[in-house]
């Protein structure tokens, strides 16, 4: 890219955490605006353009208006990067749609204000199922660093590639105990690393808010479970909680 | 060349008073810059349950009773992640190899690392030698010592030989409030220059009884010498196909593996485009793609494949190759497998237990 | 029949990582994907023998192997043909001419040119298996005189991919050779040559004589098994089948690992083979 990219963020269903990490870049945040050229990002600018060479994509999409605002992003940029989990997968917001109907989703949340029109809601999706998706930046949140990493990529014109490595990596680099060591059952060896392993550091079990590897050992999981006597469902309860579904490969790196 | 011996008080205040002084210019510690770095040093501690090496801020921290570290030294000679070269992006006049290691002393490390040391050393030498691998070596002083504290999983003494002491520049033995000090190299007697060491007087014997005191629970079930060739023959051995469904290749075997030195290289750039780096990484045959060519080819796609490939470089290859069997029997592979399957013992065990 | 090595790559004190700088001195496009590159160093002939390779980098991008297709020459140029793979090979079809690349090597064994001298040919090469085929075939009529029949056989994909069609065309029309080519399948392009794999052109070829004959067989992965099997049927030894064979050649040294096949490193003791020294390697071919 010769001139600097236009590049600009959006959001649909989501917390808005992501772009927060985007937010919270600090020092580099101040490069990246030399880097390219932000056209559009509601939490830290007004502005609009009419076409775009990156855009990034935050949040699942919930509602049926909201396919055709993405579709019309999709239409004006070159590169669409779906960032965050709920964006790369549906993430947390798809635990809803385990529900047997979205009229009880409603009413469970809203009471008696559920027939409002603008609470309407559909089964939710990840951007991929309304519009093609150049790049993915996996995890809830987004890791920073990633972020920033996937964006030089780009600017050097190369094809950023996700680590097809489990979180097991991480752990053992930074020399972490094994949570399995503990009687703890962690999905670090199926899940997709990059993060740093974050929680398995602080002692919590990773819960594959990054998808899993491309093709994860389901056969050597169940054998664990049996090991330390969990259940298929209740690990794929683990898995449910970012919409990750280890029976087929995510293909998304 | 000598035996001494030193308290372990006084050991522990040499070691302080070394952290702060400047190494010599000679030899290691001669910097590029030419100016006298600090000895850094590195020494065994305690992270929650387990021990690492890591730098000691004070000798106190120093826990040379201990069972195995999760990683073993080799990550100061052949960092996680290390700078090869500097340049501008795109500019491949501005290519500079960057490699200037401050001096460092590793205090604690047990006999099979040492002997693990060798082995990579003679693997970084021969053929074109790597100089940011053998230079971080040169500066270095390594303080061994023999282990005081069984590890469920070590099976040392049945694979390496005193291979150990050609990697060690000083050996210790702890004895009853002494560390006895074998003085190896000339390297190891400059390092110990103006500490309180004592003339010996315990007994050789009293001294080989405390070195080899941890005896080992496991043992490779077959005379190394015979494994290279139960290997060859084994190529097709369901083993394969068992180990392989249940492993996860998750490279926590190799990642904790003294002799694995795979490596990656890869570019790394500023965000401002304007200044970069071409770094090596540990990589690791277990995964899914190490054999992945550019244009896709996969020459080692499956898990079974991978697994297999990880037990002959130990068993065969490397073993063939410098004379020295490529495991040095820590256990930190069987130790580290969730899927529980890692461990060289295991597999021949099973190997030997369902032939074909 | 002992691999022959060039001058390994130029001493360097400092790290054996360091490249030199090549400057672009020729580029065009064969394929939609495959260039031709002509490179220059700056004070040295590159020194390499038929069947070695370099690797050749974009600082900020990274650093590829890649085969060397032109003869070994004391000139201060090198050629190489670079298919567009990734992000490395993407990189470098995007120089232009005076443009600089980083380059280390050459590495690996060469074909043993010297040792087959008084000898007949027989070239197969697949896609852009005719890359270091041609360092070889070149270097073969450079020296004409030394060796009895050359026979070149190339085959790909479509006619869209085949590469170096001055080349074809010469070897097509010279006296002194035996050339045959073939497309897997036309694709709709005019096509009034052979159409079929590779291993169809053999029966073309009626007697050769296995024992004075040795084959240089260059190609993608998938196609040695097959080649090894027509040559069998030729009754051609083991001793007398000449492979090159592709791995991930990350630090051509023998160091990093992932070139490795059973107990030898591609990069280094490769990546050409005699088939009868690897042949009892599983993971070979």
């Amino acid at each position: 890219m010769s001139s600097k990219p236009k590049v600009a963020f959006f959001d649909f269903a989501c917390c808005e955490g992501c772009q927060l990490q985007v937010a919270n870049l600090e020092e580099e945040i101040l490069v990246l605006a030399q880097m390219v050229d932000v056209v559009e990002f509601r939490e830290v600018m007004t502005g609009a353009a009419p076409a775009y060479d990156i855009a990034f994509i935050e949040g699942s999409i919930t509602r049926r208006a909201d396919e055709n605002r993405l579709k019309d992003i999709r239409n004006r940029s070159k590169l669409l990067v779906a960032y965050g989990q709920c964006a790369v997968s549906g993430g947390i917001n798809k635990l809803k749609n385990r529900r047997p109907g979205m009229d009880e989703v409603k009413k469970e949340v809203y009471g008696d204000s559920a027939g409002m029109p603008h609470l309407d809601t559909y089964p939710t999706k990840a951007i991929d199922e309304i519009v093609a998706v150049d790049f993915y930046i996996p995890g809830c949140p987004v890791n920073r660093e990633e972020f920033l990493w996937v964006v030089k990529e780009l600017l050097l014109g190369k094809t950023p590639r996700l680590p097809n490595y489990p979180v097991c990596v991480n752990c053992k680099l930074q020399e972490n105990a094994c949570l399995f060591d503990f009687s703890i059952i962690c999905l670090g060896p199926l899940a997709r690393a990059g993060c740093g392993a974050v929680c398995p550091a602080n002692g919590v079990a990773c819960c594959a808010c990054r998808g899993t590897v491309d093709n994860p050992n389901k056969n050597a999981m169940h054998e664990i479970l049996l090991k330390y006597n969990y259940t298929v469902e209740e690990i794929k309860k683990k898995f449910d909680i970012f919409a990750v579904d280890p029976e087929v490969q995510s293909g998304k790196k | 060349m000598e035996i001494l011996k030193i308290s372990k008080e006084d050991f522990n205040s040499f070691i302080d008073e070394k952290r702060t002084a400047s190494a010599p210019l000679e030899g290691p510690g001669d910097s590029i810059s030419g100016h006298a770095e600090k000895w850094k040093t590195i020494g065994v501690v305690k992270k929650g349950a387990n021990f690492v090496f890591a730098e000691l801020n004070s000798a106190a921290e120093l826990c040379l009773d201990y069972d195995v570290t999760v990683l073993p030294p080799k990550k100061y000679f052949l960092p996680p992640k290390e700078t090869l070269l500097k340049f501008i992006p795109k500019k491949a006049e501005s290519y500079a190899a960057v490699n200037h290691p401050g001096p460092i002393a590793l205090i604690g490390v047990h006999h099979y690392d040492l002997a693990a040391i060798h082995l990579m050393d003679r693997a970084f030498s021969e053929g074109e030698r790597d100089e940011h691998y053998m230079k971080r070596r040169e500066n270095s002083v390594l303080i061994g010592i023999y282990p005081t504290k069984h590890y469920k999983y070590r099976f040392s003494s049945s694979v390496i030989r005193g291979q150990f002491r050609k990697a060690a520049d000083i050996m210790l033995v702890a004895m009853n409030g002494f560390f006895v000090v074998e003085i190896l190299t000339e390297k190891g007697k400059n390092y110990l220059q103006g500490a309180e060491l004592q003339e010996n007087d315990f007994s050789l014997a009293d001294i080989e009884a405390a070195a080899n005191k941890i005896k080992d629970d496991q043992k490779i079930p077959l005379p190394i010498e015979l494994v290279p060739e139960f290997l060859e023959k084994n190529h097709d051995h369901s083993a394969w196909d068992y180990f392989g469904g249940k492993c996860f290749s998750c490279a926590s075997c190799v990642l904790v593996c003294p002799t694995c030195y795979c490596f990656d290289v890869r570019d790394e750039v500023d965000l401002t485009l304007e200044a970069g780096k071409r770094v090596r990484t540990w990589d690791s045959c277990m995964l899914e793609d190490f054999a992945l060519t550019g244009e896709g080819f996969n020459f080692r796609a499956g898990r079974g494949a991978r697994f297999r490939h990880r037990i002959y470089r130990k068993g065969k290859h490397l073993f063939e190759k410098y004379g020295y069997f490529g495991c040095v029997g820590c256990g930190r592979c069987a130790g580290s497998c969730t899927a529980g399957i890692a461990g060289p013992v295991k597999v021949l065990k099973y190997m030997l237990e369902h032939k074909q | 029949m002992d691999k022959e090595r060039g001058n390994t790559q130029k001493k360097r004190n400092s790290s054996l990582y360091l490249p030199e700088v090549a400057t672009l001195i020729n580029k065009r496009e064969m394929t939609p994907d495959d260039s031709f590159f002509e490179f220059q160093l700056k004070n040295r002939s590159l020194g390499h023998l038929p069947g070695q390779f370099a690797e050749i980098s974009v600082p900020g991008i990274g650093e590829a192997p890649i085969s060397i297709s032109s003869p070994p020459s004391k000139s201060r140029k090198f050629e190489m043909v670079i298919r567009r793979v990734g992000s490395v090979t993407g990189a470098l079809h995007a120089l232009k001419v005076g443009d600089s690349a980083g380059i280390r090597g050459p590495f690996g064994a060469a074909f043993p040119m010297a040792a087959l001298k008084g000898r007949n040919l027989l070239f197969i090469s697949g896609g852009i298996g005719l890359v270091p085929a041609r360092s070889a075939i070149l270097y073969a009529l450079e020296h004409r005189q030394d060796y009895k029949d050359i026979i070149i056989l190339f085959g790909c994909r479509e006619p869209a991919q085949r590469l170096f069609t001055d080349a074809l065309a010469q070897w097509q029309k010279r006296e002194d050779i035996i050339f045959h080519e073939s497309v897997d399948r036309t694709n709709g392009a005019p096509w009034h040559g052979n159409v079929g794999v590779i291993t169809t052109l053999l029966p073309k070829l009626g007697k050769v004589n296995p024992v004075d004959t040795y084959a240089i067989v260059v190609g993608p992965p998938v196609m040695y098994k097959y080649v090894i099997m027509g040559l069998h049927d030729m009754d051609f030894s083991d001793d007398h089948i000449i492979l090159s064979l592709e791995r991930r050649m990350k630090c051509g040294v023998g160091k990093c690992g992932h070139c490795q096949m059973n107990d030898k490193y591609v990069c280094r003791d490769g990546p050409v083979f005699n088939y009868d020294r690897i042949k009892h390697l599983q993971e070979a071919i």
